[in-house]
């Protein structure tokens, strides 16, 4: 039976007078939220020629005060992709008061058309008063404003704020456009970013923020000769400076790349009856572990298995007789009978790869543009190679570990990662293939915007009455004077002159050269990968008898590739020759050399072959 | 105490919107002008939900007035595309809790001749902030 019977409390009996649960949170903020839409429904006839002549207003309102009524000389509104849009205008202040009140105020501009009985009142900028120029002599104020293209970036506190205003155009790569926490530069973030969409910013007559993709699409309208001022279509080709050959896209990246390889340790000590017949001692184990353990760079994988003498007296046939050969627990203990294990060595080597594409710009000039970026691994090699000083072969203890590691693996006092057996690995840190693929589509989209901003400086502009229906990244077509082209809005300049009554709007259309509907690229990113299987040859570890008539000569330089025991005979051995070489008694471990391709810094490369399209249809002309 | 979820200009919430929200069409053209405003707030931490029957509630925002222009005439949504297929002068929904930044569409058709100016509302329900712990 259970201690608690929760039979015995019914749904009350933990009752306290409430509702159960927390309690309810308490509200920070209250209210609700509202905006107003001012919607004009204007006719569309005001932008009929044939109706009859244009009349037009402007509503300026400074602060919320409208000052239309002292509108002076001309006013004038332009728009760019990617900056600020403009506007100026002169006013005669009613007071110095209003002069001096005049400076970082809102402003709103609304351009009222009326041709015939049909009106329309159109917004065409919203922005706030940059600068006031007052010429005291006529009273009159030259009032800069602009709008808040720049303080809207400037303002982002994070990397993700910045990152919306592309509306998910940008190529974000952390590590080729690192966004720095603890010392912001929204500005220069912003920057970063721009120069990888495929498309333009802009904020609107209205105020508001966009980001558009840089398209072709059916023009909103299309303007043959009777709409458009007869001098004033112009066709400008992209120059030689904007339009390269080719650009050439290269993402440099510095990593490590991992190397392990092992090499087995096998040797046995000299027989009873070689050392009885040679006169040899038993080898001291300090001797053998403190060669291995000497060894620069090379390391024993896990624990080596020594294995001892068995104490006792053993009986071994010598000239045919059987001699005594007596090991006593002392010696049995500080003596060694044979050795297996592995030995390996872990490196690291630079790796400066370069990944590459070029985009055929189209240009007539030789020339080539280079868009570039260098990204590196924050991944601490020295530290990895070297082992903690704890590792050694000899560990602790003999036997009875108080808590035996479970499923050792022989690397345990080393950092990850661990390379395949005799095998490398590429490691790139706390970076992932991933991010490397986002950091090369950052840099293709660089030079995809270079190669596409270059193509659409080929552009068609013209002049009209004062149409302020458009916005920058509209879409429209002109068919006129020869000319026939669509492209999308890139500038625009209005002026309106109140002395003269003139009004013009000038509008140029990007008209780039292209191949698709949309500016966009594709790309198979894989890293360059070189983890190749090797092997190493080594000199095996055997015994060596010096001072015997059967003693080996080894000549200078072959020292490098013997291992093992070196011990002489003793000179009282049938085997003793006093004639012969006489070794430097050791236990000697000779482990192979890394080759230098392993070794050295390499600098791969991988080129790629993007599909890059670039929107646009060009410009028709005909004489 | 004052909200600090507002609609504002841009997406990374740093301009709020403060002149009216302007829209031009072409009388009997049956064209639409579009424009979009973000519902946020730039201070981290915060969800935003509904006076009463907090999280339970949907949080609405609904179009008020008339003129040349009527509320069916306006489509509210939360995406650009979503616009195409949004019923005019009905409801915007929300969720009954917002915390991450929400584009607000708003689209204006026009569908009659009646040529004029008018001031609309786009209006939220009652909200609560809260701190989302």
């Amino acid at each position: 039976m259970p201690a608690f019977d929760s039979a015995i409390f019914d749904g009350t009996a933990f009752d306290s007078g409430g509702a159960s649960g927390p309690p309810p949170a308490v509200p920070v903020g209250t209210g609700s939220l509202t905006a107003s839409l001012a919607v004009t429904v204007g006719s569309g006839l005001v932008f009929n020629r044939a109706i009859g002549g244009l009349r037009w207003a402007v509503r300026v309102m400074v602060g919320g005060v409208d000052i239309s009524a002292r509108l002076m000389d001309v006013i004038r509104i332009s728009g760019r992709e990617d900056e600020a849009r403009i506007a100026s205008f002169s006013v005669r202040p009613v007071s110095s008061a209003q002069l001096l009140s005049l400076d970082a105020q809102p402003v709103t501009i609304d351009i009222i058309l009326q041709r015939g009985s049909a009106t329309s009142t159109i917004r065409r900028f919203t922005g706030q008063v940059e600068s006031v120029e007052f010429n005291s002599a006529r009273r009159i104020a030259t009032v800069d404003c602009r709008d808040a293209w720049q303080e809207i970036f400037k303002a982002c506190q994070t990397a993700e704020s910045v990152e919306s205003l592309f509306g998910g155009l940008a190529k974000i790569s952390p590590l080729a456009l690192p966004w720095n926490a603890a010392k912001p530069d929204a500005g220069a973030y912003f920057s970063g970013l721009l120069a990888t969409i495929p498309g333009a910013t802009a904020i609107d007559s209205r105020g508001i923020w966009h980001a558009f993709p840089w398209q072709t699409a059916s023009p909103a309208a299309i303007f043959a000769e009777g709409d458009v001022m007869s001098d004033s279509v112009k066709i400008r080709r992209a120059s030689r400076r904007d339009l390269p050959k080719s650009i050439n896209v290269r993402l440099s990246h510095r990593f490590h790349r991992l190397h392990n390889i092992s090499v087995p340790l096998q040797w046995s000590a000299p027989t009873y009856l070689e050392n009885i017949d040679r006169g040899l001692e038993l080898v001291p184990k300090s001797t053998v572990i403190s060669a291995i353990d000497g060894i620069a760079d090379w390391y024993v994988q896990g624990k080596a298995t020594i294995e001892q003498h068995t104490p006792g007296l053993y009986q071994i046939p010598y000239q045919a007789t059987l001699v005594d050969y007596m090991i006593d627990y002392t010696m049995a203990q500080t003596t060694i009978k044979s050795l297996a294990g592995w030995m390996y060595r872990r490196w690291y080597q630079e790796v400066d790869a370069s990944y590459t594409a070029s985009i055929d710009v189209g240009g007539l000039s030789e020339r080539s543009a280079d868009v570039s970026a260098s990204i590196a691994s924050d991944f601490d090699a020295d530290a990895w190679e070297r082992p903690s000083s704890a590792e050694n072969s000899l560990g602790l203890y003999v036997a009875n570990v108080p808590a035996p590691p479970a499923g050792p693996t022989g690397y345990e006092a080393l950092p990850a990662p661990w390379p395949p057996f005799n095998s490398s690995v590429d490691h790139y840190g706390s970076a992932a293939d991933i991010d490397l693929a986002d950091a090369f589509s950052h840099v293709l989209a660089k030079g995809l915007r270079q190669a596409s901003a270059g193509r659409r400086s080929q552009t068609v502009s013209f002049s009209r009455v004062l149409d302020p229906r458009w916005e920058i990244g509209d879409v429209l077509g002109i068919s006129a004077y020869g000319v026939a082209a669509t492209g999308q809005i890139s500038e625009f300049d209005e002026t309106l002159d109140m002395d003269s009554g003139e009004a013009t709007t000038e509008i140029t259309l990007a008209c780039p050269d292209g191949n698709a509907q949309t500016t966009s690229f594709t790309v198979g990113f894989s890293p360059i990968l070189a983890v190749e299987e090797k092997t190493i040859t080594h000199a095996p570890l055997t015994n060596h008898y010096g001072a015997a008539s059967d003693t080996v000569y080894i000549p200078p330089g072959a020292d490098l590739d013997v291992s093992g025991l070196f011990v002489n005979v003793s000179g009282v051995s049938s085997w003793y020759l006093s004639s012969a070489p006489i070794f430097n008694q050791q236990f000697r471990v000779v482990m192979p050399e890394i080759p230098a391709i392993w070794r050295d810094p390499i600098t791969p490369e991988k080129a790629f072959s993007p599909t890059f399209n670039i929107a646009g249809s060009g410009i028709t002309v005909v004489f | 105490m004052a909200l600090t979820f507002k609609l504002f200009i841009d997406p990374a919430l740093t301009t709020p919107l403060a002149a009216p929200l302007s829209f031009f069409v072409e009388a009997g053209s049956a064209g639409h002008c579009d424009a979009v405003v973000y519902l946020g707030t730039p201070v981290p931490g915060r969800i935003l939900q509904t006076e009463i029957n907090p999280g339970v509630d949907d949080i609405l925002v609904s179009v008020t007035g008339s003129g040349a222009v009527a509320a069916n005439q306006i489509k509210l949504a939360t995406s650009s595309a979503g616009l195409d297929a949004a019923t005019g002068g009905t409801d915007l929904n929300l969720g009954p809790i917002l915390s991450a930044t929400t584009p607000v569409h708003i689209r204006v058709t026009e569908d009659a001749d009646t040529v004029g100016e008018v001031v609309l509302s786009i209006t939220t329900s009652a909200l609560a902030e809260y701190l989302n712990v």
